[in-house]
Parts: C-alpha cells; sequence; structure tokens
C-alpha cells in the first residue's frame, strides 16, 4: 500500500494539496475520509496523492506578478535548471489561485487514491534549540522531515539568529 | 472543519503534548532585543523611534551590566544592540563584551553610518558575531530615507568590513512604497556583498513613518510583495547560498508561508505574535517591552533598575497581553478570519501603530487574497496625526474600494513600474526613481487635516 505523508501543525492545519493554503483538518479522520475533504479556499481536494498545484488564475494580481518573474525567470536564465525554476515557483502559482474560480480538484474521491494510505504527522516537540533562531542540530526544515514544524523563532529586529553565520 | 470528539479519544497523545507546551502564560526567555541609547546619527524618516539625541536618563554602565546580569540568569541566549546607533554610546563595546563573556551570542543592526575599520575591530574583540546592516533601498533611494546624504555609501562600505572579519554580515530591510521596486536588486548588492542573512519587514506607521503615509505599503499591495519575495528567495537568494528572514510582520499562511516563512518548508506556519513569549525588548532608559518595536506609553511593563526582567515578563499585563490574547480581543476583519485562533491578529506592533489597537492587522497577504476573491482592495487612510514623540503613532482607518479595472493583457507591473525594468534594474543604477518621485513619497502629510 502506497502511503501518502501529511503535515499537520500543532494548530492542526495542514497545506491544501490543490492550493497551498494553510486548512483546519481533523487528524483522526478515517484514511478513506481523509480523500473526501475538500479545500474552503480552492474547492479542490485538500488531500490528494496525485495533485499538483494547479496553476493560479489569471485573474489574480499576485498571478500576473508571479507568472511574470517565472518568464523573466526562464527568459533571462535566473536559474540553470528550468525544472527546479517551475517547482520552486509552486507556492507561488498556488498562492494566486483563485478560490471558487477554478476548481482544484474535480477527480472523484477514492478513484485516485485507492490503495493509498494517509499517514498524518504531528509536529514532534518543540525543538530544542542551542541558540535562539538556530537551526537545532541536524536538520531544521528540509525535505525530510514531513512532519509541520512549530514556528521556529527569529530576531525580530534586524540581525538574523546567532549560529546562522556559517551557513 | 474542527477537532472532533472522536479524535480526542483514540489520538490524545499525539495532539496533547503541545497544549502542555502552549501554556498562555508560558515565558520561554531566548532573545532581547536592546536599545542602549537613543543617540543617533541618521535621521531615518520612517524611524519608528524618532531617534536622534540621547535620552536623558539613560542607564549607567553598571546599570547596563546588571542587565547583562540578569538575561543570563533569566535564561536568554542571544542579546541583539541596536539604537539609536548602538557605537554611539561610549561603552557599548564594554556591554558586548559583557554579554559575550556570560556567554550568551551577541549581534548588534547598526545603521552603518560610522562603521569604522576601529568600531569594526571594537566589535570583533567584544566578541560580536554578526552585526547586521539596514539597507532600504538603492543608493538615492536609501539616503533619501535615512536622510544623510552618503549613508548608503557608508553603510555598504562598513558592510564590507565586517564581511572581511570574522564576524558575519547580513542585511535589513524596511519594506515600503519606495524600496519595493529595488528589492530584486538589493538582493543583488547583499550577494555581492557577501551577506549571509537578510531580514525584510513591512514599514510601519510609527514615529517618522507615521508622518508619511504615502510611503507606505497599501495593504493590497501585499498581492505584489509576496510573489516578488517568493522569487528573490528561491532565485537569487538560494542559490547564493543567502538566507530570507521575514520579520514579524511579513505573513500571514499559505501558499506563501512554505516559502518564506523560517522553517516554512516543514509545515511550519505563523502561530502568534512572540512578544513577551520568547523575546524582550529594553529601551536605554531601563523600560522592559514584549518587544522592542512596541510604542512604550502602552506597552512598557517596568523598569530595569527597579524590576527584575523576568518577573515583568511573567506578571506585568503589558508584556503578557499576548500570551493571554485570545479570539474575544480581535476586531475588525481578523475577528472573523478563518485563521483567528491562531492568528491572534498578526504582528501586535503592526495592528497596534496602524489601526490604534492590536488584533485587527490589515497588513495580512490572506486577508488581501480574500479581499481580492471579493472583487476588493483594502485601503489604509490616516485619519488621526502622531504627536510626535518618540514611539508614537497616529491612527488609520481600512476602507473597501472595488478593484479599479485593468486589461488582462497588460504588462505586469509594481506601483505602476513594468516588471521588466524592476528586474533589469541593477544596484549600482542609484534608484528607480526619479528625485521628484522620491520627494513626493516621502512627504510630511499635514498634521491637522481640515476636516468639512
Amino acid at each position: 500500500m502506497k502511503k501518502h505523508i501529511i503535515s499537520v501543525s500543532k494548530n492542526q492545519l495542514t497545506r491544501c494539496s490543490s492550493c497551498g493554503r494553510h486548512h483546519h483538518i481533523d487528524s483522526g479522520l478515517e484514511n478513506h475520509e481523509f480523500f473526501e475533504l475538500k479545500c474552503d479556499f480552492c474547492g479542490g481536494l485538500l488531500i490528494n496523492p496525485n495533485a499538483t498545484i494547479k496553476p493560479a488564475s489569471k485573474f489574480s494580481r499576485s498571478s500576473k506578478i508571479a507568472l511574470g518573474l517565472l518568464s523573466a525567470s526562464l527568459t533571462f536564465g535566473a536559474c540553470d535548471d528550468e525544472d527546479e525554476v517551475i517547482e520552486n515557483n509552486a507556492g507561488v502559482m498556488a498562492g494566486t489561485e483563485t478560490a471558487g474560480n477554478e476548481t482544484a480538484g474535480t477527480e472523484t474521491a477514492g478513484t485516485e487514491t485507492a490503495g493509498t494510505e494517509v499517514i498524518v504527522e504531528p509536529a514532534g516537540e518543540e525543538i530544542p534549540q542551542e541558540l535562539y533562531g538556530a537551526p537545532p542540530a541536524g536538520e531544521m526544515a528540509g525535505d525530510m522531515m514531513e512532519a509541520a514544524g512549530d514556528e521556529m523563532q527569529q530576531p525580530p529586529y534586524g540581525s538574523i539568529p546567532a549560529g546562522e553565520e556559517g551557513e | 472543519m474542527s477537532s472532533s470528539p472522536k479524535q480526542a479519544t483514540e489520538k490524545p497523545n499525539e495532539f496533547a503534548r503541545f497544549a502542555e507546551k502552549t501554556t498562555p502564560d508560558k515565558v520561554v526567555p531566548r532573545y532581547c532585543v536592546w536599545e542602549i541609547t537613543l543617540a543617533c546619527d541618521l535621521g531615518c524618516k520612517h524611524c519608528g523611534s524618532r531617534a536622534g539625541n540621547a535620552r536623558s536618563d539613560e542607564l549607567t554602565t553598571e546599570q547596563c551590566l546588571d542587565v547583562v546580569k540578569q538575561l543570563k540568569d533569566s535564561g536568554f541566549t542571544e542579546v541583539t544592540l541596536i539604537g539609536g546607533e548602538a557605537y554611539l554610546r561610549e561603552d557599548w563595546d564594554i556591554i558586548a563584551a559583557a554579554i559575550t563573556k556570560s556567554g550568551m551570542a551577541c549581534t548588534m543592526t547598526t545603521g552603518g553610518r560610522g562603521m569604522n575599520e576601529d568600531r569594526v575591530k571594537r566589535a570583533e574583540d567584544a566578541g560580536l558575531r554578526h552585526i547586521s546592516f539596514s539597507i532600504d533601498g538603492l543608493e538615492h533611494t536609501h539616503d533619501a530615507q535615512r536622510a544623510v546624504l552618503g549613508s548608503w555609501r557608508a553603510a555598504v562600505d562598513g558592510a564590507e568590513r565586517v564581511a572581511k572579519s570574522s564576524m558575519g554580515v547580513s542585511m535589513n530591510t524596511q519594506i515600503n512604497r519606495l524600496s519595493l521596486p529595488e528589492l530584486p536588486a538589493l538582493s543583488q548588492l547583499l550577494i555581492d556583498l557577501g551577506a549571509i542573512g537578510w531580514q525584510i519587514q513591512i514599514t510601519v506607521p510609527m514615529g517618522r513613518g507615521a508622518d508619511r503615509p504615502d510611503m507606505l505599503l497599501q495593504p493590497y499591495d501585499l498581492l505584489d510583495v509576496f510573489p516578488l519575495l517568493s522569487w528573490i528567495k528561491t532565485q537569487k537568494l538560494k542559490p547564493a547560498g543567502a538566507r530570507l528572514f521575514p520579520g514579524n510582520n511579513i505573513g500571514y499562511f499559505g501558499p506563501f508561508e512554505e516559502i518564506l516563512r523560517y522553517g516554512g518548508e516543514s509545515g511550519t506556519h505563523w502561530s502568534g505574535c512572540k512578544a513577551g513569549k520568547n523575546c524582550v525588548g529594553i529601551e536605554a532608559d531601563g523600560k522592559i517591552k514584549g518587544c522592542p518595536s512596541l510604542p512604550s506609553d502602552y506597552f512598557t511593563g517596568g523598569y530595569t533598575h527597579s524590576e527584575a526582567i523576568i518577573d515583568v515578563l511573567h506578571n506585568a499585563k503589558e508584556v503578557s497581553h499576548t500570551r493571554l490574547r485570545n479570539r474575544d480581543d480581535l476586531w475588525g476583519y481578523c475577528k472573523e478570519c478563518y485563521y483567528a485562533d491562531v492568528c491572534m491578529g498578526g504582528c501586535t506592533w503592526t495592528s497596534h501603530c496602524t489601526m490604534g489597537k492590536a488584533g485587527n492587522n490589515p497588513y495580512c497577504i490572506h486577508r488581501a487574497m480574500e479581499y481580492e476573491q471579493r472583487g476588493l482592495q483594502e485601503h489604509l487612510v490616516r485619519v488621526s496625526p502622531p504627536p510626535g514623540l518618540p514611539f508614537d503613532h497616529g491612527v488609520f482607518e481600512t476602507r473597501l474600494f472595488p478593484i479599479p479595472d485593468e486589461s488582462p493583457n497588460a504588462p505586469p507591473e509594481i506601483l505602476g513600474i513594468p516588471l521588466e525594468k524592476i528586474l533589469a534594474l541593477h544596484w549600482k543604477d542609484g534608484s528607480i526613481w526619479t528625485d521628484a518621485e522620491r520627494r513626493a513619497k516621502l512627504k510630511r502629510a499635514p498634521r491637522l487635516v481640515q476636516i468639512g
């Protein structure tokens, strides 16, 4: 059985698979119930292992800026790897999707998700940090860390966290 | 959707530990931002504290060293020295050395006008880990905001000196209607300087910033700001190994948070103002606040020379308000927001100084996006000027207007400037604005407005 890990913060928010916005979720649902959840913002499936972030609504102002920036990146070669450009901008694109204007996930719940188990990983206890805002020993927020982390502290007043200097 | 009883009974342990960690009265001292003098060698037109002259009753060296001891004993691990301009205090490096010697990390935020060789060496000798330079745009834009010709060049020269030292160097920038279109070029400056981090925050209408409403971002400008910042982070800074640190008034929630929030890739999101929870702000006369930026008159919980800092953090209502805040304390849009119970109205400083009261923060990308979906733009209009005192603020009101019609085929632009021009700008170009445009944006609004 395939596994699909979702990150749920201590406030029980997860990111929508379709539009990337934070969405309340009841992590105690049965497996099949996860796949029936719809996003309040975009109307798409909240949990969708097969989802790719939909292009932004062309009517959104931020989408226009994001697309312009993406275009500039590709045109002027700001990034060597075009695939990476698209991936890195995925969140930007998602953010510009206009809820209700485009239904992100129209597939019937279950057809694309049969045989997939949803694993909810809550954030662990607050990660001890030697210095305020510094990444803890190990990995701070890398791809290996599926649980939604607590918000990392950082100085509010200009200086970056001590301990970040060597990175 | 809310938690069901089923979850509470079937999975009690996975989330219960968070409840233990987030009791509303919990204080975990970590970080102190300390204004050691209000004396300043710049005259920044957005300065919230209206810095310039030293306070008449600034702490003595002996009192400062006692503050250091208190901070260490309370469990703080990092102290950032600010001003005014911290280095204008003669004993600044004595204080810095005491912080370092106590085992806490010491950093400094500076305008950098006088960060000469001697001061860089003194900072290094005192054990400073890091110095962050405030740079608010390209040369002419920065100088206009900082009100001193040559201040940009001095800051850049100072940053280069620090970059060559054993200390780390970073940059911090105010985002407003002057600096916004220069951010991509400024990011290249940061990379070329060898800076490793960039902290950004939205200019808040506080102090001199409240005198100049035309300089401030409008809430709907965030629809431009967030994709631009996301692009800068992923396409400019990340490949260069530099980090972006959005300040506490850059938010809130998805989808940009995944890219911009510190730790956002792991699902981390904004979870409320941190003032008085992990951080403390101290003013040069010993005032203790939950955050250094908060207005002194409303948020001072005590004085370092008459009360223990940790006691003030725990007990003073002026400091504990963020820990005790609940949905009933919110108002306006924020009270009914989808994220109200988590967000609690975003940055207290921003909300209080803009709207006159915490708990309703128009500088929010989620809010701007939601209004946009309804075909609306939220505008800020100043209805009351600030009185002209340090850390003061005026009062603004929000007004909703229909989004102006725009041709779908019109090229993308920010503040009326084509995106193409913004991306073509180089930091050596000096400014994207003409002199007249800069003057217009920095013009003081009339203090008194005739009604009727």
